[in-house]
């Protein structure tokens, strides 16, 4: 979708930046609050590809676009130079907040990089890229051009910290410069220098500060920046007008600086610490289950930083014995099954975009740079991230168990498969070739159980209804009397529909329902006794006394089918969640017509009463309408 | 009873929204007013039913109507056919 352009559209269409007072949003729609309403073309914009729906109430004219309204808000408030407002919530979509504490911070840890994706994922294809110009000799590893082509490719993920503190900061209300001002300290060249080479670092003579890696973190910035918040707003209350322009982002830094590097920052440390000594001890205890663990647990290390526990262990084998199992098989299998989690939800996905995406983030993981897939994919859907450790699992397992080790250092994925030949030195201590075959075998089974978990999930997941984009199929029950919803999307009052014939209820009572999809299932149990030749328009006899008409878009008839396909004929009988119809909803709305879809109750002058019995979001399985007879 | 017959004239045939009229019209009359077309015949106030009927540009049908006020109502209904259909 083109947000700029739609954004203008909308603009115009609501009489232009002059008829705004103002404009926020919520999960879903705009909201505008109009000088005068009657100046919008609402006609127009239900039109408008991109817009499922309008609705002018309670005061404010508001404007349905779908979860991406986000981004049409930000060029709608950059065109017309509003304020912009963080989004507020949707009183009409209440939903229970049932995901588990976990998910909730995987989800808001997702949420927080999703800005920063696009970055590492050019700079994640371009890593990759110099390092197979690498591995095949095209670029000698000691020239400039790859030392330049190095820093361009290695600055995202160097400086992630910078990256991500703008975006915590939206996340969590604060001042978007400071908090990158504090990301920035973090990776400031001396003070890295003072980390990395005093023997202890003491701030104000008694504070010890730990020695830890912020580049390339994660963790630290984040709880710094949550941190930070609130001594920002803590500050707000209290500090006297006159000076709070400069005090509060004094303090913020001063106070979140401090705080961050003695006690946030170094929580990661210390858990890298534990995580060290844990290997240490699983690997004299039982060797061929450290692949096995660091396969599966390798993206949680990576991503809470505590994989700097593991890497000295095997830099260090590498260089006293010439060869490491511990850290190379596990984190090999563990890359490669994430890029294939990556490939198969691009596999599976509908969206264009996610498929572009998981595809290029998938690939790259594949040869060894995680971060792009593991952030922008496998941690937004987290069944992908399952799937890749259940892969990593099973891999590191056989690696475990045929005793692979690597003998040189690289990033690990299909790239540093090079490693894994035996050296001479490795000769002389007994490697042989199938070391470099079973690294390769275990790469497969990675691969190949991580890619057929991730699509069965993929389908499971879909089903359920919780993935975006993807609308749950509908349970199929027999002699269920209600009418439940033919399409998922969002119910309307009848009356709001711009035709007379449908608004005033000559076809009947009913509702409407704006699709979310372009897919209709039968409300109930009955038979089709109209099935239009133009696909458009589906009559239903219940079984039980009402005749359903479910009429999709407005003059669609016009369109002579194209854009319907239709699932069922005139006759069949067909029960409750039954595919009727599939329509190409944006194909329709491109040729002008409105998809708004009537339900009615085609013989409402014999039954007793018909009364809608739902509005706002449905799926296939909310009641309608209620029908007496 | 009055009888009259009408060759459909809208190029897509008598669709939801038309349907949904002459229903709105049909109720306005006490008489019984039916529409056929070939063997299949549907009241013209059962809107499925004469969506089912599937007539289509070109089709020719008989309307019949019978009751107290057929002779307004069969002019009223033809007048109908001829503005919209």
């Amino acid at each position: 979708m083109n947000y700029k352009s739609l954004a203008a559209t909308i603009l115009e269409n609501v009489g232009g930046k002059e008829n705004v007072k103002s404009v926020v949003h919520c999960a879903t729609r705009l909201r505008f609050a109009l000088l005068d309403a009657e100046k919008a073309n609402t006609e127009v914009l239900s039109k408008t590809s991109g817009v499922l729906k309008v609705v002018n109430a309670g005061g404010q004219y508001q404007i349905v676009i779908g979860p991406d309204v986000p981004q049409v808000y930000q060029e709608v408030v950059a065109l017309g130079g509003f304020e912009s407002s963080a989004a507020i919530s949707d009183p009409e979509t209440e939903k229970d907040d049932k995901r588990s504490p976990l998910s909730k911070l995987l989800e808001g840890i997702a949420s927080i990089f999703q800005p920063v994706i696009p970055a590492i994922t050019g700079a994640g294809l371009l890593k990759a890229i110099l390092a197979l110009c690498i591995t095949f000799h095209w670029i000698d590893n000691a020239s400039q051009t790859y030392m330049i082509l190095s820093a361009l490719s290695d600055s995202a993920f160097y400086f992630l910290p910078i990256l991500l503190a703008q975006s915590c900061a939206k996340k969590f209300k604060c001042n978007q410069g400071t908090a990158m001002a504090l990301a920035g300290f973090l990776v400031y060249p001396s003070f890295i220098s003072l980390l990395k080479e005093a023997e202890a670092v003491t701030l104000f003579g008694f504070l010890p500060i730990t020695k830890a890696t912020y580049t390339s973190s994660v963790i630290p910035i984040i709880l710094g920046v949550w941190f930070m918040s609130y001594v920002e707003r803590f500050v707000q209350k209290y500090c006297p007008k006159a000076v709070k322009f400069f005090f509060v982002p004094f303090f913020s830094l001063l106070i979140g600086g401090v705080v961050t590097i003695s006690a946030l920052g170094p929580i990661g440390a210390w858990l890298s610490d534990l995580i060290q000594i844990f290997f240490t001890w699983l690997k004299n205890v039982a060797p061929w289950l450290v692949p096995t663990v660091v396969g599966i647990f390798s993206p949680l290390l990576v991503m809470t930083g505590t994989h700097y526990g593991l890497i000295p262990i095997g830099t260090n084998n590498l260089g006293t014995v010439g060869h490491d199992a511990v850290v190379g098989p596990g984190m090999l299998v563990s890359n490669t099954a994430q890029g294939a989690a990556g490939l198969a939800v691009a596999v599976r996905s509908k969206d264009p975009e996610v498929k572009q995406l998981a595809s290029s983030a998938g690939l790259t993981g594949i040869l060894g740079i995680t971060e792009p897939v593991l952030y922008g994919v496998n941690l937004k859907y987290t069944f992908p991230l399952y799937a890749a450790m259940i892969g990593g699992g099973v891999g590191g397992l056989f690696l475990g168990i045929t005793g692979v080790e690597r003998f040189g250092a690289g990033s690990p994925g299909l790239l540093v498969l090079p490693v894994y030949l035996p050296t001479e030195e490795a000769k002389a201590l007994g490697f042989t070739m199938s070391n470099f075959t079973f690294a390769i075998l275990g790469v497969i089974i990675a691969m190949l159980v991580s890619f057929i978990s991730c699509f069965i999930m993929y389908g499971i997941w879909a089903k359920k209804g919780k993935i975006a984009g993807e609308v749950a199929a509908p349970v199929q029950t027999k002699d269920d009397k209600k009418i439940y919803a033919p399409i998922a999307g969002e119910a309307v009052a009848l009356d709001t529909i711009q035709d007379e014939v449908f608004s005033s209820g000559a076809m009947g009572k009913g509702i409407a329902i704006i699709p979310a999809e372009g897919k209709v299932y039968a409300p109930c149990d009955g038979t089709i006794s109209t099935f239009f030749p133009t696909g458009h328009a589906i009559g239903i006899e219940t079984g039980h006394g009402a005749d359903i008409l479910i009429h999709v878009g407005m003059d669609t008839v016009k369109l002579d089918g194209k854009g319907f396909l239709p699932k069922v004929k005139e006759g069949d009988k067909v029960t409750r969640g039954q595919l009727l119809l599939e329509f190409d909803m944006e194909y329709i709305k491109s040729q002008g017509y409105s998809v708004i879809t009537p339900v009615v109750i085609t013989n409402t002058d014999d039954l007793k009463s018909v009364t809608p019995m739902a509005a706002g979001k449905v799926t296939m399985d909310t009641e309608i309408i209620g029908i007496e007879e | 009873m009055k009888t009259f017959e009408y060759t459909i004239k809208d190029e897509v045939g008598i669709h939801a929204r038309p349907a949904g009229l002459l229903v709105k019209k049909a109720k306005e009359f006490t008489s019984v007013i039916k529409v056929t077309k070939g063997e299949k015949s549907a009241e013209a106030t059962k809107l499925m039913a004469l969506m089912s009927l599937g007539v289509k540009s070109g089709e020719t049908v008989t309307v019949s109507v019978e009751g107290a006020d057929e002779d307004n109502a069969a002019a009223e209904m033809e007048k109908f056919f001829q503005e919209n259909l």
